[in-house]
């Protein structure tokens, strides 16, 4: 059968220019919300309205800005993770596992130090029992892919849900609180452990979320970590004779993703929740590849991403006030990440028009 | 509990997830991974149920899951294929969008009753034997389907001209490009039958398992599904095999939940197939049993000819 387009994708070869890649993601943001307003008038509500009540939910009052950054902690961290490991052309999609383990690291510490540590010595502690936590279960796939070459697509996504597993049972089971009337929560860590709200109602993981992505930047520019773990993701062969050990960079790599999801559990452990219950994350390690991917592993596009993401979600809420179903937030969510890869492809690709003679080769 | 109930429980549970499962293969062996799976049962959970609804036909209900599955699938299709997004992320964006655009038009179904039942085949005399009938001869239609799909699935891989090709498009798309088969078209062509099959998992889901339409009421399953493909080295029978071991789980989990008197955790039945499937791609790693029960060796890569 021949069943040839007319048109084709052609690679484009010269180096893209910013300004392009700047007004491909605006165009794209208005394609969404485009198509999100056409399912919405579609269904008889009025774009203008969800659309308002989404930015407000989202960014219009200081609760509002509160809850969206705070949401944005732990995908920026997570993304951040996934970025570094991808760096070495290795995907982490397992960062939500490694986030329950990392907060069940964390609560481990924090439920059990006396409660009379001084608060210097127990936040300290309970955020690196999250990095530990998150590291050592992403460190199973990370020795299976160097030592086996097991693919860590696999076994880091069939990795989260054992994760999220063993947290259910912790909170139902042993470490159930019998003061939380039966929900799936445990008990709170201790108090010195819990930093509170800095500022109108913003906990401090901001600054551990840009301190993470300043760090991501610096091991880009300046590092030779950061240069073997690229040069052993793009150029395995140059790797190779260059020295550079790669069962080491993909250990260094996935560990690495996975103690920085752990890190976001702890801190939304000692942040926000200041238990470990089950439904701790709603998906925020799926998220944050999205985030991560969305930004094209730039550190600083990261945290910004992911502060629009978390706005979306956070907005979604919002919705139902206004008798809009919260789905449309989700579903503003994926049409906005299809319309933004889109158009990433656009940058990479350009449309060529395939004379009729030429069609099939 | 009797085992004969059981077994007829764990080849309930194990049904949708064999649906989707073997969506997922005849995907991953024309070469592309759709991690969204999840999202595409789901809406053929609220299509289904929605047309059922309308129709009063539970036979129409699932055709039409099929049909709006496949619909959702073939925009996956144009992304990952024509766009040459990337699969993974893709796939992950699809789950969410699954979820959203089901819940978004679910929402006036919620709390309905299903408005017909699906029918169940006649076994007669086999129906009533000791055992082997509560097991294995009184189940819905859905059931029976699904074994004849992965029947004919898995004869349609082995043995016929078509299914070769099939597992030529996933190992190597040049070579079916150089055969002058159409690589762009045969992709497009499994992936959405594979969607159809992955909404009539879902359809099973909310016309006869539940049966009702609840927001994200797959629960998982399409993730189970993913696991199991792998779980059963992208086999058809062995896929049958695994769905109903999978579904056993599934069902002694639910026993116990109601029990009480468990011995072991529930949630640590739920990790099994999970752990399972690991423990298989640790077994398959070596480099021998690699090449035999590996991974299909063009997964997860967009066809570019001129880059071949």
């Amino acid at each position: 059968m021949n069943l040839t387009m007319p048109f084709r994708l052609e690679p484009v070869l010269d180096e893209p220019r910013r300004g392009q890649a700047a007004i491909r993601l605006a165009v794209g943001a208005c394609v969404a919300l485009l198509v999100g307003a056409a399912l919405l008038l579609a269904s008889g509500y009025d774009p203008v309205v969800a659309y308002s009540a989404l930015a407000r939910g989202a960014f219009g009052s200081m609760n509002a800005i509160s809850g969206t950054i705070n949401k944005a902690v732990p995908i920026g961290l997570c993304a951040i993770g996934i970025a570094f490991a991808y760096r070495a052309r290795l995907w982490n999609i397992g960062a939500e596992g490694q986030l329950y383990f990392g907060a069940f690291g964390a609560a481990g510490v924090g439920l059990f130090l006396p409660p009379s540590t001084p608060p210097v010595v127990a936040l300290p502690l309970v955020l690196l029992a999250g990095m530990l936590g998150g590291g050592l279960w992403a460190f199973i796939a990370a020795a299976l892919k160097a030592y086996r070459g097991v693919n860590e697509i696999l076994t880091t996504l069939m990795l989260n849900y054992v994760a999220i597993l063993w947290v259910a049972y912790l909170v139902t089971g042993p470490w159930s609180d019998p003061l939380a009337y039966s929900f799936p929560y445990s008990a709170p860590i201790i108090a010195n452990a819990q930093p509170g709200r800095v500022f109108a109602g913003i906990h401090p993981g901001i600054i551990v979320l840009v301190a993470a992505s300043l760090g991501l930047w610096w091991l880009d520019r300046s590092s030779r970590l950061g240069f073997n773990l690229r040069v052993a993701g793009d150029a395995p062969r140059a790797a190779l004779y260059g020295g550079v050990n790669h069962r080491t960079v993909t250990l260094v790599a996935l560990t690495g993703a996975g103690a920085l999801a752990g890190l976001a559990g702890a801190i939304e452990i000692a942040g926000s929740t200041t238990r470990l219950q089950s439904g701790l994350s709603p998906g925020y390690g799926f998220i944050a590849i999205l985030v991560a991917w969305l930004a094209q592993g730039r550190p600083l596009a990261i945290v910004f991403a992911a502060l629009i993401y978390s706005g979306l979600l956070n907005g979604g809420f919002a919705l139902q006030v206004s008798s809009i179903p919260p789905a449309t937030g989700t579903i503003l969510q994926a049409v906005l990440l299809l319309c933004f890869l889109a158009a990433a492809t656009f940058g990479k690709y350009r449309i060529r028009r395939v004379p009729a003679s030429q069609g099939s080769p | 509990m009797n085992p004969e109930l059981l077994l007829a429980a764990a080849i309930i549970a194990g049904t949708p997830i064999l649906f989707a499962a073997l969506g997922e293969l005849l995907s991953e062996r024309a070469g592309v991974i759709n991690l969204g799976l999840e999202g595409t049962m789901l809406v053929g959970a609220v299509a289904g149920f929605a047309a059922t609804t309308q129709t009063g036909s539970a036979w129409f209900g699932t055709a039409f899951a099929a049909f709006a599955a496949g619909l959702f699938g073939l925009l996956f299709a144009f992304l990952v294929i024509t766009l040459r997004m990337n699969q993974i992320v893709t796939g992950l964006a699809f789950t969410i969008l699954g979820g959203g655009l089901s819940a978004y038009l679910g929402k006036p179904f919620i709390g309905k009753p299903v408005a017909d039942v699906m029918a169940k085949p006649d076994f007669g005399a086999l129906a009533d034997l000791p055992f082997v009938g509560p097991a294995f001869f009184r189940h819905d239609a859905l059931v029976y389907l699904a074994v004849i799909l992965a029947i004919a699935v898995s004869f349609y891989i082995w043995r016929t001209r078509y299914g070769l090709i099939l597992r030529s498009l996933g190992e190597s798309p040049d070579v079916v490009d150089t055969l002058g088969m159409n690589v762009t078209l045969l992709r497009y062509v499994y992936v959405v039958v594979g969607t159809a099959f992955a909404g009539l998992g879902g359809a099973y889901l909310s016309l006869v398992y539940t049966p009702s339409w609840i927001e994200n009421m797959t629960a998982g399953r399409g993730w189970i599904a993913l696991a199991l493909v792998i779980f059963a080295s992208w086999r058809p029978m062995w896929l049958l095999a695994g769905a109903y071991l999978f579904g056993l789980v599934d069902a002694l989990r639910f026993r116990m939940q109601i029990g009480g008197d468990a011995l072991i955790s529930p949630y640590f039945l739920n990790m099994l197939p999970y752990v399972a499937t690991i423990v298989v791609l640790v077994l398959m790693s070596s480099n021998r049993s690699r090449l035999k029960f590996g991974a299909p060796a063009a997964l997860g890569t967009a066809y570019d000819r001129e880059r071949r």
